[in-house]
C-alpha cells in the first residue's frame, strides 16, 4: 500500500485547526487510514490503494475537515462551461499512450510549501493510481506561457527544452540519458509522444515537461495535462486534481479535447447518486443510525445526502474512485458511526466444530515422533537444487517445481521432500549436544506429467557419534507399533544412503520412501561431522 | 557400597577373572553372600559374569524329614530286624508308607498276617537301604547345583518320589571387574554407606539402620534428552482448538495456484501492486494452471465493470504460490454458494469455516521477513450476517488467544466494510491482520440472500508476543537444535 508524509504544518492551515500527535492519529485512525509514524513536522501515513484522493495534503485535509465537521463543502462544479482550451488528440500515439485529457486552473496562490506538496502529490498519484506514469502521467504548466494549438500526437525526434535543463535536446537524447528518460522512456516503445504548442514541445510524456512552461511560485494560471492508457482513470485523475484546486479557492475551467475518437470536455466532474433503503445500512453493520443521524452520518464522509422516503441518497463526491455501489458507501457510514461503537453481537449457531483429517493424523504422527524423544522443527518449503538434489547424491527429476522470479539462489524451487531441511537443521546445530534428533511433519510439493502435488512427509533424522542403521529400525519399528501400522523395511538403494544401510519402507505394500545411514559423501556436503541416520516418508498414500 | 560387594570386588581388582568357587574362597564369603553381591554389581556392570545352564537342588519338605530321621521304609527294616511285626499293628503313614516300600522293594513279604524278611530285605538290613544313604548324602549338599543327566539309581528314585527337587539355574563359570567395577573400587562409599539402591536391598531390607552416599545437588548437569513440539505448530494447534471449540469446521487448499484464487476471485484487479513480481512468487514450471471454475465468467464481469479495463484470461491463469490463505476461503465459498444456489447441499447456515496454512511473499529475506508464513482464515457464510457479528467473532478469537483487540476501519480489495485487527499490547496497537464482510460482487449474490464474513491474520506475531526471547519471525524456521531446545512449551 503506498505511503505518504504530510507536512503537519501545511496539514494545520488548511484545516485551519491544530491537534497535537495523539488527537490526530487518533482521528486518522477512525477514518481508516493507518498512521504509520508522526514527528513534531512530518506525519506519515500508510494509504488504501483505492484513495487516491487522500494522497495530497490538500485532499486529507478535506477529509479530515468532513470527518470533524468542520467545513461542508459538497459540490464541486466548474466555473465556465466553455472550453477556454482545446488539444487536438492525433492517431499517432496508437495504443501505447491513447488518452487525453485535462484542466485550466486560474486563481491559484501558492507557497513554496504548498507548491512543493502538490508537486509531491501528482508525482504519488502516477507512481500509485498511475502504476508508475505506465497508465497516468500528470503534467502542470504556467498556463500563460502555452502559446496558441495544444496538439497531443506522436511525432518524430525532435527537440525541446526539459524541465530543468537550459539546451534543447532530442527527445533520443532524454529517453538515453535525461535521469526521467531513462526511468519512463520504456513506457513509449521506441515512440515519442508529445504535447506541442505553436512553438515546440510542452512536454515529452510520460517522461517530462517544458522547461518553458514551468510552474513557480508566482505561476497564478495553470494548465494541467493527463495523459495514460485508462480513459476512466484519466478522467477521474482530473475530477481529484479540479477538486484540489476548488478546495485551494481557485477556478477550475473546462478544455476541450477534439479528434477522431474524441469530441468533448475535460474535466468531468461526475458525481454519481446511490440510492439504497437505510435499513439495509443498518442490517449490514448492525447498528441502528436512524434517519435523524443518516444524513450527519454521510456529510462526515464527504457525500451529499437525502432522505427519499425511506431511502438514503447518496451523491458520491467526483474525486473519490472507489465507490462502485451502495456497499461502499454502507462502509463510509460505518466508518462515521465509528468501529469503536459497534457493539459486538453473537451469531446464533449450533454447528458443531471439525478439523481436517490430515490435521489429526499429523498430530498422531507427530506425537509418536516427540515420544521418541525427536524435537519438531519447521523449515521453508522453498529450497534449491543444489540443497535439494545435489548434494544428496541425487539426479535432478525430469519435473519439479521452479520459481521464475526468485530474488536469491537459495530460493529455486519448491521442496521435494524434507530430508535436506533438515540435514540443514544438524547442520546448524554443530555447537550443541549430541545427539541430535529432529523431525518435521509437513508438505513437500512434486510434479508428474504437468500435474502438481502437495504431499505431507515426516521426515526426522538423528545424529551422533554412535547412531547406526538399527537405530533407525527400531525407530521405525516403534513407530509403527505406535500407530498401528505395520512398516515394513526391505533392502534399497539411494544415493542419499549408504548402500548395504538402506531400506524401502512400505506399508500395506505402499512405497513411503527410505531409511538409513546417510552417505559420507552427503554429511560432508551439508558440513556434518558426525554419524547420521534419516528416513524421508511420504504420508500421501497411507492413512496413519 | 555394601560390603559383601565390597568384598567379591576386592578379590577381582588385579583384572584376573576368578570361578564362583575360586571367589567363594578367597572373599570367604558364604554362598549366599557372594551370590547376593553377584547379583548386585552385574546390576550396576560392575563385573562381568559369565554363565551356564545347570540345576539347583533342594530337599522337599518330606525329604527334609526323612532325611533328619531315616526313609520310612528303613525304618520298619530296622524294627523287623529286631523282632516279628504283625501287618495289622502298622497303622501310622509312615509305618503303612514303609510297608509299600519294603513290600516294591522285595525287602519283606506277608505271610498269615505277619512281615516275613526276604534275602535280599537281610542283605539290606545289614549294609542299610540305599536311597536312606543317598538322601543323608544330598541333604548336606543341598543348594548346590547338579546335573540332572549324571544322577544314581537311588538318586533318581528320590526325584521321582519327591523327596528332592532340581530345580533348573545357571551356574556361574567365570567372574570378572569391569571398568566401573574398578572406579567404584577406588572411591567406594564409606562401610556402610548405600550407593544405588535396587531391588535386593529394598526387598531385603538392607537399607535399615544404614545411610545413603549423598549426592552434590549443585554439581551441573547436562538436561534429559527431550522430544519438544515447535512452539509454532503448538501455537498453530492452539488456535485450531480455539476455532474448533467455537464450532468452526477446518478447511484446507492448495499452495501452488493459479493467480486466479488468490487474487482475480477477490476482485483484486490485474494491475494491483501486490501482484507485481516483487511481492508474488511466480511459477516457471508450471508457468500457468487453468482456471477450472465457471466463476471466471462472472469474476471478467465484475473486474470490468468494476475497473473499467479488459480482464485477461491469461494474467488470472499465471501460476503462483498463494500470498494468502483467503484463496483457500474463496475456493470454499465459491464452491459453497454454487451448492447453496443449486438446491443440492445439506447445509445449515451459518456455515463457519477456519482454515491454518502457510502463504509466500517474496520479499528479501531478513530479520523481519521470511519467503514463507502462517495466516490463519476465518469464513462464515450465512443470512443477515453483519458487522457487528465479524466483531464479535474476532475479538472471542483473539481474547482465547490471550489478546485484547480493537477493530478499526481499513481497506481490502475483496471486503467492504474492510477492518484491521490490532491487538493492544502494552499501551501499543499491533496491527494482526485484515477482516470483513465479503463483496457482494465476489459472493456473487445480494447481502439480502447471502452475507459472508471473512478475516485472516498472521500468527507468527502472537508467538512473538508470547516468547519475547524469539527475535523474529525468521528466527521460528530452519533452525537449529538449540533453538529449539530453548523453547518454552506454548
Amino acid at each position: 500500500m503506498p505511503i505518504a508524509t504530510f507536512n503537519k504544518k501545511l496539514l494545520f492551515r488548511l484545516l485551519a485547526y491544530e491537534m497535537d500527535t495523539k488527537a490526530l492519529e487518533d482521528q486518522i485512525t477512525k477514518m481508516g487510514l493507518d498512521v504509520e509514524g508522526q514527528t513534531k513536522e512530518e506525519l506519515t501515513v500508510e494509504f488504501p490503494s483505492n484513495r487516491p484522493d487522500l494522497l495530497g495534503t490538500v485532499g486529507l485535509a478535506r477529509a479530515l475537515k468532513n470527518f470533524m465537521h468542520r467545513s461542508r463543502r459538497f459540490t464541486y462544479k466548474l466555473e465556465e462551461h466553455e472550453p477556454v482550451l482545446s488539444i487536438e488528440a492525433g492517431e499517432g500515439v496508437g495504443k501505447i499512450r491513447p488518452y487525453i485529457s485535462g484542466l485550466v486552473v486560474e486563481g491559484a496562490r501558492f507557497d513554496d510549501e504548498l507548491l512543493k506538496d502538490i508537486i509531491n502529490f501528482t508525482e504519488k498519484l502516477c507512481e500509485t493510481y498511475g502504476r508508475k506514469r505506465q497508465k497516468i502521467a500528470i503534467g502542470m504548466h504556467n498556463y500563460s506561457a502555452i502559446k496558441g494549438q495544444l496538439r497531443y500526437d506522436a511525432f518524430p525526434d525532435e527537440e525541446f527544452v526539459p524541465l530543468g535543463g537550459n539546451v534543447r535536446m532530442r527527445y533520443s537524447k532524454i529517453v538515453a540519458e535525461h535521469q526521467k528518460g531513462m526511468e519512463y522512456g520504456h513506457i513509449l516503445k521506441g515512440k515519442y509522444v508529445a504535447l506541442k504548442d505553436d512553438v515546440d514541445a510542452i512536454a515529452l510524456i510520460p517522461i517530462i515537461n517544458s522547461e518553458r512552461t514551468k510552474v513557480t511560485e508566482k505561476t497564478t494560471d495553470l494548465f494541467i495535462d493527463i495523459t495514460g492508457t485508462s480513459k476512466y482513470v484519466i478522467d477521474k485523475t482530473a475530477d481529484i486534481m479540479a477538486a484540489m484546486f476548488m478546495d485551494l479557492g481557485a477556478k477550475v475551467k473546462p478544455i476541450g479535447i477534439v479528434g477522431a475518437k474524441y469530441g468533448e470536455e475535460s474535466p468531468k466532474m461526475a458525481s454519481e447518486e446511490m440510492m439504497f433503503p437505510l435499513f439495509q445500512a443498518e442490517r449490514e453493520i448492525g447498528v441502528a443510525i436512524g434517519f435523524n443521524n443518516s444524513l450527519s452520518l454521510l456529510e462526515k464522509m464527504g457525500y451529499e445526502g437525502a432522505l427519499v422516503g425511506k431511502m438514503i441518497r447518496a451523491r458520491v463526491p467526483a474525486y473519490r474512485v472507489d465507490v462502485l455501489n451502495e456497499q461502499d458507501v454502507i462502509e463510509d457510514f460505518a466508518i462515521a458511526y465509528g468501529y469503536d461503537y459497534i457493539r459486538p453481537l453473537a451469531i446464533a449457531s449450533s454447528q458443531q466444530g471439525e478439523l481436517e483429517k490430515a490435521t489429526l493424523s499429523n498430530r498422531r504422527i507427530s506425537m509418536a515422533m516427540l515420544g521418541l524423544g525427536f524435537i519438531e522443527v519447521m523449515n521453508s518449503f522453498l529450497t534449491n537444487e543444489r540443497d535439494n538434489f545435489e548434494s544428496m547424491r541425487l539426479q535432478r527429476p525430469p519435473m519439479y517445481i521452479t520459481v521464475k522470479n526468485a530474488v536469491t539462489i537459495s530460493l529455486t524451487m519448491m521442496r521435494t521432500w524434507l530430508l535436506p531441511s533438515l540435514l540443514k537443521n544438524i547442520s546448524a546445530s554443530k555447537n550443541d549436544r549430541m545427539p541430535l534428533k529432529a523431525f518435521e511433519v509437513d508438505l513437500a510439493f512434486n510434479m508428474q506429467d504437468k500435474i502438481v502435488s502437495e504431499n505431507y512427509h515426516l521426515a526426522a533424522v538423528e545424529t551422533g557419534p554412535r547412531v547406526n542403521f538399527n537405530d533407525m529400525k527400531a525407530y521405525i519399528n516403534a513407530l509403527g507399533s505406535l500407530l498401528g501400522v505395520e512398516l515394513k523395511m526391505d533392502a534399497a538403494q539411494h544415493g542419499s544412503f549408504i548402500d548395504g544401510r538402506c531400506a524401502k519402507v512400505t506399508a500395506e505394500g505402499i512405497m513411503l520412501g527410505y531409511a538409513g545411514e546417510i552417505h559420507p559423501q552427503v554429511l560432508s556436503n551439508f558440513g556434518i561431522e558426525e554419524p547420521t541416520i534419516g528416513m524421508d516418508l511420504s504420508l500421501a498414500e497411507i492413512d496413519l | 557400597m555394601h560390603r559383601y560387594e565390597l568384598a567379591v570386588l576386592k578379590v577381582l581388582k588385579d583384572g584376573k577373572p576368578l570361578s564362583f568357587e575360586q571367589l567363594l574362597k578367597s572373599s570367604g564369603l558364604k554362598l549366599d553372600e557372594a551370590l547376593w553381591a553377584i547379583g548386585n554389581l552385574e546390576q550396576q556392570h560392575m563385573i562381568n559374569v559369565e554363565k551356564d545352564s545347570i540345576g539347583e537342588l533342594s530337599l522337599s519338605e518330606e525329604g527334609r524329614s526323612y532325611a533328619n530321621s531315616s526313609l520310612p521304609e528303613q525304618s520298619l527294616l530296622t524294627r523287623l530286624g529286631k523282632g516279628t511285626i504283625k501287618a495289622a499293628s502298622l497303622k501310622s503313614d509312615a509305618e503303612r508308607i514303609g510297608l509299600q516300600w519294603l513290600k516294591r522293594k522285595g525287602y519283606a513279604d506277608i505271610k498269615n498276617g505277619v512281615l516275613e524278611l526276604t534275602g535280599a530285605g537281610a542283605a539290606a538290613l545289614g549294609n542299610g537301604v540305599p536311597e536312606d544313604k543317598a538322601l543323608k548324602a544330598l541333604s548336606a549338599k543341598e543348594g548346590s547345583h547338579i546335573d540332572g543327566g549324571s544322577l544314581g539309581e537311588n538318586e533318581k528314585n528320590l526325584l521321582q518320589r519327591g523327596l528332592i527337587i532340581i530345580k533348573s539355574a545357571t551356574k556361574i563359570t567365570e567372574i570378572m571387574i569391569t571398568k566401573e567395577g574398578k572406579n567404584a573400587l577406588s572411591a567406594p562409599a564409606s562401610e556402610g554407606e548405600l550407593d544405588a539402591l535396587n531391588r535386593s536391598i529394598i526387598v531385603g531390607k538392607l537399607w535399615e539402620g544404614k545411610t545413603f552416599k549423598r549426592y552434590d545437588v549443585s554439581v551441573p548437569i547436562e538436561p534429559a534428552g527431550f522430544g519438544e513440539m515447535h512452539p509454532l505448530r503448538s501455537l498453530i494447534s492452539r488456535i485450531k482448538d480455539t476455532y474448533l471449540s467455537m464450532g468452526f469446521r477446518e478447511m484446507s487448499g492448495p499452495i501452488i495456484e493459479p493467480a486466479f484464487w488468490s487474487f482475480d476471485s477477490l476482485f483484486v484487479q490485474q494491475d494491483h501492486p501486490a501482484r507485481a513480481v516483487m511481492d508474488t512468487f511466480y511459477l516457471s514450471n508450471p508457468a500457468d494452471i487453468a482456471v477450472d471454475t465457471p466463476e471466471i465468467k462472472k469474476v471478467k464481469k465484475a473486474h470490468e465493470k468494476a475497473y473499467h479495463e479488459k480482464w485477461s484470461e491469461k494474467v488470472a491463469s499465471q501460476a503462483i504460490l498463494r500470498t494468502h490463505g483467503t484463496s483457500v476461503s474463496a475456493r470454499y465459498l465459491s464452491r459453497i454458494v454454487k451448492e447453496l444456489t443449486q438446491g443440492d447441499a445439506q447445509y445449515e447456515l451459518p456455515i463457519k469455516l477456519f482454515g491454518i496454512g502457510r502463504v509466500f511473499r517474496n520479499e528479501n529475506v531478513d530479520f523481519k521477513h521470511l519467503e514463507n508464513f502462517y495466516q490463519m482464515d476465518g469464513l462464515i457464510i450465512g443470512n443477515n450476517l453483519t458487522l457487528s457479528n465479524l466483531f464479535d467473532v474476532l475479538i472471542k478469537v483473539y481474547d482465547s488467544l490471550g489478546l485484547k483487540v480493537r477493530l478499526v476501519p481499513a481497506y481490502f480489495p475483496f471486503v467492504e466494510p474492510g477492518v484491521e485487527i490490532r491487538a493492544l499490547m502494552n499501551g501499543k496497537e499491533l496491527e494482526m491482520g485484515g477482516a470483513g464482510m465479503i463483496r457482494k460482487e465476489i459472493v456473487g449474490t445480494s447481502r439480502k440472500k447471502l452475507s459472508v464474513l471473512a478475516w485472516g491474520c498472521g500468527i507468527e506475531r502472537i508467538l512473538l508476543l508470547r516468547d519475547n526471547e524469539i527475535r523474529g519471525l525468521p528466527e521460528m524456521y530452519n533452525s537449529n537444535i538449540g533453538w529449539a531446545r530453548k523453547r518454552r512449551l506454548v
